[in-house]
């Protein structure tokens, strides 16, 4: 597939869902698409030097926009606060239950710590890769991850054994 | 559920990300696409232009004549499958696009549309709610309206009935020339009222496979009835089978090809929402198909192609192309001749039928 435009949609396809869930953990839901929008675009125009995996430099694109969205003043809501405004309630009675049982637990996280344990469970970022962008040394990231996901089991009352370390 | 990633993996907003993904999609490619790309990527455009070019010309009309026999089944491959069927380059004469795939029912009618997406979904409502029929053969008749060189428009009509290998197929019947324009006609009045079609033929073939093409997919008739039946199965389907292009324009022109197959009515009805979707599609009430019949024209946001079907929204009853005209092209033993700007096919009946000859 040597044509850019292809190769460009292809990597939009795979990518845009995962650049507009990481861009509402910092930004209301039409400035993050705004975002997400942004990033590709600068993908595109940076598309030469798209690495072998592109997801961690799209986010890094995204991180730096969100950075000057925040440099501009708008308000800033917390994470948990957010999320529970994004994801519907469903109408399962023990999915709602559990959803604010997790919900809850995140918000008694630290902002960086829920945002560290969420970049880990939905994209599974390399812990070099996620300390780029959560903006610490990758050692530093790792214990954030520890620290996050013990709290949180103990918030739901989880086994501590199902707790693992990413490598 | 009790592993941590797994609770927080569960509040990651995926309803909202595949709806602003299925709404920004089109926009923000054609945004990036009208800049010059990166240095590198510009050669690359460059060297791949020739070929993406056709390649983004989505709504070609593929017709295929096999050795002068199926006289232009629209949209249709044919591979032979155990006897003899060569393709051959032939002439104007494409008939019987594949029309609707159960005969209209009494369906409830809309009344009050806000737009066009409201309307798309009302028929989606309405064709889930019908029946799968089957039968031996799937048989379908249209009427297309083709414009040629000398300036008139041809009009045609075809049936074809085919069970997975063989049929019978009936082009260019009752063909009646028209001018728009009254220079034109005396021109070709001028000239001896030349023939502008092939005769009249009937003819019966086994042995043949024929396929659908719908982008960069070929479809037998047994992959049609298996096409997804959930909007987002199907609207990743169509993604694969997107050539390039616009991919609004390219769901118009899948559309109309699902519509007058045998698909499911969970198929149709999920390319009805996947049509439902697509950006600056427009609505227009009482319009009239080129069989004067009285219907509802959606149309593409750049006006290239318009489907009209009835008030219910459930059945298709034409396809009006008014893009640029298209380039020829071939590929494997298929002929693609290329849509011209005012073509137009109405699908007037189709459905299962148990015998050869046999009408729904």
């Amino acid at each position: 597939m040597d044509d850019p435009k292809a190769r460009f949609t292809a990597l939009y396809d795979r990518h845009y869902r995962s650049v507009l869930g990481y861009a509402l953990l910092r930004a209301e839901r039409q400035a993050a698409e705004d975002i997400a929008s942004e990033t590709f675009l600068i993908a595109w125009r940076r598309f030469d030097r798209l690495p072998e995996t592109p997801l961690p430099w799209l986010l890094g694109i995204a991180r730096n926009l969100l950075r000057e969205q925040r440099r501009s003043g708008l308000r800033r809501q917390a994470l948990a606060e957010r999320l529970a405004e994004l994801t519907p309630a469903g109408d399962v009675a023990e999915q709602v239950a559990e959803r604010e049982a997790a919900l809850a637990a995140l918000a008694g996280l630290s902002e960086p710590d829920a945002e560290a344990v969420i970049l880990a469970s939905w994209y599974g970022l390399a812990p070099a890769d996620a300390a780029k962008l959560a903006g610490c040394s990758a050692r530093a990231f790792t214990v954030r991850l520890y620290r996050a996901r013990r709290r949180l089991a103990r918030a739901l009352d989880l086994t501590p054994i199902t707790l693992q370390e990413q490598s | 559920m009790n592993d941590i990633d797994e609770r927080v993996r569960a509040l990651r907003p995926d309803g909202l990300l595949d709806d602003a993904y299925r709404r920004r999609r089109d926009a923000d490619l054609a945004r990036a696409f009208a800049e010059a790309p990166s240095p590198r990527s510009t050669v690359l455009s460059r060297l791949a232009a020739p070929w993406s070019r056709l390649a983004s010309r989505s709504p070609m009309v593929p017709r295929l004549l096999v050795a002068g026999a199926l006289a232009g089944l629209a949209a249709v491959t044919v591979i032979p499958a155990a006897t003899t069927g060569t393709a051959v380059l032939g002439g104007p004469g494409g008939d019987a696009t594949p029309s609707l795939a159960e005969p209209v029912r009494s369906a409830a009618p809309v009344t009050a549309t806000l737009d066009a997406r409201t309307f798309l979904l009302a028929g989606a409502e309405t064709v889930a709610g019908q029946t799968a029929l089957t039968g031996r053969y799937w048989y379908e008749r249209t009427r297309t309206f083709e414009p040629t060189d000398s300036g008139a428009v041809v009009a045609h009509t075809g049936e074809v009935w085919y069970d997975g290998r063989g049929g019978r197929s009936s082009s260019n019947q009752d063909v009646e020339v028209t001018f728009a324009e009254k220079a034109d006609e005396a021109a070709w009045k001028a000239k001896g009222s030349p023939s502008l079609w092939p005769d009249p033929k009937t003819q019966e073939f086994s042995g043949m496979i024929l396929k659908t093409g719908i982008g960069k997919k070929s479809l037998t008739l047994d992959d049609e009835r298996n096409l997804p039946g959930d909007v987002r199965g199907m609207e990743q389907w169509l993604r694969s089978a997107h050539q390039g292009g616009s991919f609004p324009v390219f769901v118009f022109d899948a559309a109309r090809h699902i519509l007058s197959s045998p698909a499911t009515p969970a198929a149709r009805s999920a390319v009805l929402r996947v049509l439902a979707d697509q950006p600056g599609i427009t609505l227009e009430r009482g319009v009239k198909d080129p069989l004067g019949r009285t219907g509802v024209a959606v149309t593409t946001a750049g006006g290239d192609i318009r489907l009209i079907v009835d008030e219910s929204g459930a059945s298709l009853l034409a396809f009006e192309y008014n893009g640029p005209d298209e380039e020829p092209r071939t590929a494997d033993r298929a002929v693609f001749i290329p849509a011209r700007k005012g073509l137009k096919v109405a699908y007037e009946s189709s459905g299962w039928v148990g015998k050869l000859g046999a009408r729904p």
